[in-house]
Parts: C-alpha cells; structure tokens; sequence
C-alpha cells in the first residue's frame, strides 16, 4: 500500500496572474484559508495589504484561522522618479510571501531579505491545518481562470495598455529622467 | 520636497483648519496609549486611556479633543485619535499562555481585537496627519510598520514616525532611521516624557 505523502502546498503567482485576478485579495485569501503558502511575483499594493489585513479580521475564527502572515519589501514612494509623479504612476509592488500565520513564521526581515520558515510540526506535535467549509468555496469563476492562466500563460502577448510598468520598465523610466 | 508639495503645502497652510485631528497608529505595544496619554497629560492634564503590558489592550479608537499644544510662538489644537494596534493575526492562545488570562476573557479579547484592527484602518479616511508608534527596541521592517507607511504615502496623509521606548537599553531609534530614511523619525520616550518637546516641534511644523 503507498503511504499517502503529506505536506504544505507552495504555490508560486506569476505577475500576468495575479494581475488578470478580478479580486486577488479575495483569491489569496481563499487560498490561505485553505493552508497553502503563496509566493508572489508581484506583491500587494499598501491599499491591497490594508484591504487584506480588513478581510482577515473578518475571517478570523480563534479554532482554525488565525490570520495572515504577509512579509514583503517596502516600496518607498519617495524614490518614485519626476515623470513617474508627474503621470501618476506608482512603483510596482515587489515580491511576497504570504501564508496562514499558523504556519508561516517570519523569522528575520531586514530592507533586502526576508528569512521564513514554514512550520510542520510543533513542539506538541505535528500540526494540522483544518479549512473551515467557507474556504471551500471558490470565489465565482476566479480559480478556474487562475488555473487557466496558469496553464495556459500569456505567451507573446503586449503588456496592456494601462498596466502598472515592471521592474524593468519602471527603471528605464527612472534612467530617461 | 518638491515643487508641487510646497506648492500644495502653502495653499493647504493658505486654508488650513483650525483643528487638526492626528490619528496615534502602530503595531500593539508600541506605546500608543502611553504616547496618547503623554500628549494629553502634558497640555490638558487628562489620560485617554489604560496602558498595560497585555497586548490589543485599547481595542477601540478613543478621541481626546482639543489639545492645544503651543511651541515656538506657534499654537495648534489637535484631536487626538488613539487608535487599537495594527495586527495581521491574533491568536488567543497568547493571551492564555503568555498573560493568564482564562480561555473565555482570552478569546473575547481575541474577538474584540480584531474588530479594533478593522476601527482602526477606518479611521484612516478621518484624520488629518499620523503618528506612527515604533517600538525602538524592535525590528521595524514587520509587515505593520511597512503596510502603514506605504499606505499614509498612497494617500498622502502627512506623518511623523515615533521611535518610541528610547529608555529602554537595546533601543535602537536610528535602526528606524536608517529603515524609513525619507521620513521624519523623532526619538522620545512617552514613558519618561524624554524628547516630547522635539515631537510637539515636529507636530507643529508637519501638520500645520
């Protein structure tokens, strides 16, 4: 008989993902209720973040859901350059990690790395993860479209007019100025 | 500062409000209902409100009006807004374990805490200027420090970062310094009133 294997589903978001999602917050926060970590390409925006940490509280259920643990970098709108200002750009979110607080610990953080663990066992034993049904359900047709996505990807397509510029692109506007 | 800023900055000044209302933000056990309870002993000789070790103990916004505060020939009045911490969880088991509360009070706390958290990010749309509690003698990179800046700075609401608990000996204020560099950081201890006088300077020529 094969032993079924068990353990913490990581998922890595790429950027054309998580930007093609009707309510990202909403979806990760699905999915974090569900015990799966998350890595972003593209973190939340500080209104995101707000928008996240609101929603928690909301769902918070002392028995199976404590809350989010969300580490990430600081985008300093400080640096933005005078034609970013100008045309209201903000810079893009960078990445994050983001998971339930029972199992994700940020163990140290400084301004350019982040150390985490994910935890499998605590000292009282191994540690179980219990979705409450309301994780179960699925925001309307958005993981389905994730899925989609993430199969199927954005090969060859032109960013959208309108879309928040890239690491890169955001740096070739900062060397024009 | 640029141009547009000092530009916005006059016309605001050109039709600025005769009261202020500053909200006390920050992470729980920070010190904001000690800095809150400083600023309002120091010019209305009145607390706001129960400081304690226990973490999440304000968990609704408490409003101290009209606290004049005058320094340098100036004089501002300002509603003080002293506001619950800033969590991304809350676990009761902490308030057991760590605190001896029973199971019961432990989760109502719990409870209460987390709709303070959601109070608190409300009031945000309600205030005028913030004061960002840190706590000087830890790291300030946590997620609630960074998401409440990156925040006040989408919205431009004009803040000063308070590097709270100097008094203790591993406080490190130019560790937040060096964290938040394009931002006014000032050093005090609400505790022993220590530098109070610098963050009424500062309050003064930031939100006025």
């Amino acid at each position: 008989m094969v032993e079924k294997e068990e353990g913490i589903e990581v998922n890595l978001l790429s950027r054309e993902l998580l930007r093609e999602l009707k309510d990202k917050v909403g979806f990760i926060l699905q999915e974090i209720k569900k015990g799966k970590v998350m890595v972003l390409e593209e973190g939340l925006t500080a209104e995101e973040q707000v928008d996240l940490i609101q929603r928690t509280m909301r769902e918070i259920d002392q028995d199976s859901f404590i809350g989010v643990e969300a580490p990430g970098f600081h985008t300093p709108g400080a640096k933005m350059s005078f034609l970013a200002k100008l045309l209201r750009r903000t810079p893009p979110p960078r990445m994050m990690v983001i998971g339930p607080a029972k199992l994700l610990k940020t163990i140290k953080k400084d301004g350019r790395s982040i150390q985490a663990l994910i935890v499998t066992k605590t000292p009282s034993g191994n540690l179980s993860i219990t979705p409450p049904e309301e994780a179960e359900r699925v925001l309307e047709g958005e993981e389905e479209a994730a899925e989609e996505v993430s199969d199927e990807g954005r090969k060859g397509e032109e960013p959208l007019e309108g879309e928040i510029l890239g690491g890169e692109e955001w740096d070739e506007i900062e060397d024009e100025m | 500062m640029g141009i547009f800023d000092k530009l916005l900055k006059k016309l605001k000044r050109l039709f600025k409000k005769k009261r202020l209302r500053v909200g006390i933000y920050g992470p729980p056990n920070a010190g904001k209902t000690t800095l809150a309870n400083r600023i309002s002993k120091d010019w209305t000789g009145e607390t706001v409100g129960l400081a304690t070790e226990i973490p999440h103990e304000t968990r609704k916004a408490v409003e101290k009006k009209e606290i004049v505060i005058k320094v340098g020939g100036s004089q501002v009045t300002f509603d003080i807004v002293d506001t619950p911490g800033i969590a991304t969880k809350i676990d009761f088991h902490e308030f057991v374990e760590d605190y001896g509360m029973d199971e019961d009070e432990a989760r109502r706390r719990a409870k209460e805490a987390t709709e303070g958290v959601i109070e608190a990010i409300k009031w945000l749309d309600n205030v005028d200027g913030v004061l960002v509690v840190m706590d000087s003698a830890k790291d300030p990179f946590n997620q609630v420090n960074i998401t409440l800046i990156g925040n006040l700075e989408a919205r431009k609401i004009p803040f000063i970062i308070v590097a709270n608990k100097i008094d203790l000996k591993e406080a490190s204020p130019a560790t937040i310094k060096n964290a938040f560099p394009q931002h006014p950081v000032i050093p005090v201890s609400a505790l022993s009133g220590y530098n109070m006088d610098s963050l009424y300077h500062a309050m003064v020529k930031y939100f006025s």
